[in-house]
């Protein structure tokens, strides 16, 4: 390649770089104005704790590319002159991003190093210049989901945009090349050439495990000091209340008036306390919510009953307007009721004595909206924006007579944000305030929507390419796979084949031996070839006799039982699972069910009919997991879970807990005696495989 | 009824005992793990309330301990604790507690909760 090219590319992807990095300064504007100190998202809160570094960053990227932007037009230069001016701007270039702090890396299509700066070296190691070397290179970025699970290959941030996609900020995991472990920042973006075609990556890494480190210490700091805080204010807050409660002991009446006020701004530094414990909370990304179908009529009703006492004392009425057969919310029924407190107490703050707070909920697609609305003073819609924000109170003189904590309307977005709903606000100045609350709502038989579950939650479809020149092979592949809800591709000659796979590798390959155009020998040469391919897993079809020469991984025979490929499949993805499972339900259908999808995941599966059964079952057999319905037979379901949890036992075997007719009350309160996950009956069998995959995962 | 208080903090002592005997239980209060264990044997409580946080010996090995014995295994235990998270609240439960009140907690209706989880 020619060096003028070279600048080409560089320049466009410095380009690209400063364009991400602009990018990242209006989010990060826009993020701390609006939403930043609310938000939920550990990247985006990582992004707008980092500005400082990002700028230096940019500035340097952007001498860099004033200096390289004439470089192109330099390169029909011919004269000695030139072209020496051409080499020292190169040069310079070179020290330029040699002296960024951030790790940059321009990487080609097929996976190999073009370019990295001093930082990337420190970061990951020399440029590997080997096949060998250049695996290994791959091999130390790793990708984590947030329970951990580590991710394929192809949702590594630089090869996805190697897939075309555009990377902001990601959150990362390499190993440096002295074997720690780094919490890195990532951004790239693709580089074309004139037609528009991927040439390669441009990627730009920040370490941020020390800021990570910093973020683990301030939690554990504000959770220590919550609690050191407790003790005192539990003697303070339980000395007056003995006291106030006693008319003989405080006789005088304004003295108990200074004892009532002492109470009320202790009370007051509890829900602060418990306030500030959330935000650390949610700010740690920790915010676990757990979902049921929530009714919104008893939500609204606990909620009123909640504030009733404030708003009795600030000479408010509480309406509620709940209209008929609206469906339930798919929601966290502790965290909506807070939120809903939250926006209700707030009401009441602004609302004139002898008005109404009205609360109201409406339907409307997916969702449920919950309104409050206020006859209060109103807000500017610039002061609508601060609203959210962590210790925003907008006048200071109310704050002094009724008094909040600052952190509710935070907390409330921040809920609403994590069931992947809303909170807005809207209000003329003068007149009215609105807040809306907006949650998923659940399906009409109560059960939980398959829409409406988080998407990170989600088991991801797994891909698998077959590569084969006979229709009639690739379709029965192609059904048998597709039934067990895999996503399959189809390549027909082996070129198609190691072609596809570069584009979308797939998690899995089965590879036809004899071929046309590219044999089965040739497509496995290719993958070993590319670093990007060598890890996908290729289970050999073959129709010859035995040639386990060619490869070490499995081989199915033609003809095959399509059961046998898809074991197969789930062996190699690591998607089989294995161990004993106790089905506990009264309803033979439902026990079917549940051992089907079970064993399709490669469980043995032990089943009881009801409670005593089942009490049984555990005393006499070991179990690596334990579904249980609560309502069944002779012993409640509680009881079962008890027994599994008696501290007696020395192992805590995983329970899942499925229910159908029985309370969402009651489901919590399986969660609060020891199961480890509540699922609403019918349940999805994706969320169902995904969570005994974790369980079982787990108590390896 | 008996019940005995494992707390360090003496301020704590004064104000759940008063709170506690305002609801007409005996109170025997004892401010460490190991004091507890050894009360426990010599005169034996209806209910146990016991902290978590104190020195020498925290309040889940106290819990552990008297479940582990049969001799105590069933007095009953509530914590009376500042951890509040829904984690540590699992975990004391799942220790064999028949209740978990958050500090800090409501010194009118202590003894009213305490004997709510008692019947349940």
């Amino acid at each position: 390649m020619s060096s003028p090219r070279i600048h080409a590319r560089i320049t466009t992807a410095f380009g690209i770089l400063i364009l991400l990095a602009g990018l990242q300064i209006v989010l990060d504007t826009y993020l701390s104005r609006a939403t930043a100190t609310a938000s939920s998202s550990l990247a985006r809160r990582t992004l707008s704790s980092i500005p400082a570094i990002e700028l230096a960053v940019i500035v340097v990227l952007v001498i860099a590319t004033r200096r390289a932007v004439f470089l192109p037009r330099a390169a029909v230069a011919t004269s000695a002159r030139e072209q020496a001016e051409t080499a020292a701007a190169h040069q310079e270039l070179l020290a330029i991003i040699n002296a960024v702090p951030a790790a940059l890396v321009i990487m080609n299509r097929d996976g190999s190093v073009r370019l990295q700066n001093n930082a990337a070296e420190y970061l990951l190691g020399k440029a590997p210049q080997t096949e060998a070397e250049r695996r290994g290179y791959w091999q130390r970025f790793m990708s984590r989901d947030r329970s951990g699970r580590s991710l394929p290959v192809r949702d590594l941030a630089p090869v996805r945009a190697l897939a075309g996609a555009e990377i902001l900020g990601e959150e990362m995991e390499v190993q440096r090349p002295d074997g720690r472990h780094a919490t890195i920042l990532v951004s790239a973006a693709p580089l074309r050439d004139e037609n528009g075609d991927i040439t390669g990556v441009a990627a730009g890494f920040q370490d941020i495990t020390r800021l990570r480190e910093l973020d683990r210490m301030k939690d554990e700091f504000v959770s220590v000091v919550s609690h050191e805080l407790r003790t005192p204010l539990t003697a303070i807050r339980g000395s007056l209340q003995l006291l106030v409660a006693d008319e003989r002991a405080v006789p005088d009446a304004d003295d108990r008036q200074l004892l009532q006020v002492a109470l009320k701004s202790c009370d007051r530094l509890v829900r602060i306390i418990n306030d500030i414990l959330d935000i650390a909370k949610i700010e740690a990304g920790k915010l676990r919510l757990r979902l049921s179908a929530v009714g919104v009529r008893e939500i609204i009703d606990a909620a009123t009953a909640d504030v009733q006492p404030i708003a009795a004392s600030a000479g408010v009425r509480v309406q509620a307007n709940i209209p008929p057969g609206i469906p339930a919310l798919h929601a966290d029924a502790d965290r909506i009721m807070q939120a809903l407190v939250n926006l209700l107490s707030n009401a009441i703050k602004f609302a004139p004595s002898g008005t109404d707070v009205t609360i109201a909920a409406r339907e409307e697609d997916a969702f449920v909206v919950i309104t409050v609305e206020d006859r209060g003073q109103g807000i500017s819609a610039a002061d609508a924006n601060r609203l959210f924000q962590k210790f925003q109170q907008l006048d200071g003189s109310v704050t002094r007579r009724i008094g909040g904590t600052g952190l509710g309307l935070a907390i409330t977005r921040a809920i609403a944000e994590e069931h992947g709903g809303t909170v807005s606000v809207d209000s003329v100045v003068g007149e009215r305030t609105m807040f809306q609350l907006k949650i998923p709502r659940a399906r009409e038989d109560g059960t939980v929507p398959h829409v409406s579950v988080p998407l990170r939650s989600q088991p991801r479809t797994r891909r698998i390419l077959i590569v084969d020149d006979d229709r009639g092979t690739r379709e029965i592949l192609r059904f048998s796979l597709e039934e067990e809800g895999f996503e399959v591709i189809e390549a027909a000659t082996g070129r198609e084949g190691v072609k596809k796979a570069q584009e979308h590798l797939p998690d899995a390959i089965t590879l036809d031996l004899v071929m046309p155009d590219g044999d089965g020998r040739w497509v496995l040469s290719e993958l070993q070839a590319n670093p990007l391919t060598a890890a996908i897993p290729v289970i050999v079809v073959s129709g010859a006799g035995p040639d386990e020469s060619i490869t070490s991984g499995p081989i199915l025979h033609k003809p095959f039982d399509p059961t046998d490929l898809v074991s197969m499949v789930r062996d190699l993805l690591g998607g089989r699972t294995s161990g004993r499972v106790l089905v506990v339900d009264n309803d033979e259908d439902v026990r079917h069910v549940l051992r089907e999808t079970l064993q399709r995941l490669g469980c043995d599966v032990v089943e009881a009919a009801d409670g005593r059964e089942a009490l049984q079952k555990i005393g006499s057999d070991k179990f690596d997991l334990v579904l249980v319905d609560l309502d069944i037979p002779y012993v409640h379901g509680h009881d079962v879970i008890r027994a599994l949890r008696d501290p007696a036992l020395k192992r805590s075997v995983p329970i899942i807990v499925l229910s159908g007719s029985v309370g969402e009350q009651q489901g919590l309160q399986s969660l609060v005696i020891g199961a480890n996950v509540f699922l609403s009956k019918p349940p999805d069998t994706a969320a169902l495989s995904a969570q005994v995959e974790r369980l079982l995962r787990r108590a390896e | 009824m008996k019940v005995l208080l494992v707390e360090d903090d003496p301020d704590i002592q004064l104000v759940a005992r008063a709170s506690l005997k305002r609801a007409g239980f005996n109170v025997t209060v004892t401010s460490n793990g190991p004091a507890a264990l050894e009360q426990v044997r010599t005169d034996r409580p209806d209910v146990i309330l016991l902290d978590w946080m104190m020195p020498e010996m925290d309040g889940p090995e106290v819990c552990r301990r008297l479940k582990d014995d049969p001799a105590t295994a069933t007095i009953p235990i509530i914590f009376l604790t500042a951890r509040s998270q829904q984690s540590e609240i699992a975990r004391g439960l799942a220790l064999g507690a028949a209740g978990y009140i958050v500090k800090p907690f409501d010194a009118l209706a202590l003894g009213t909760q305490v004997r709510e989880m008692l019947t349940r």
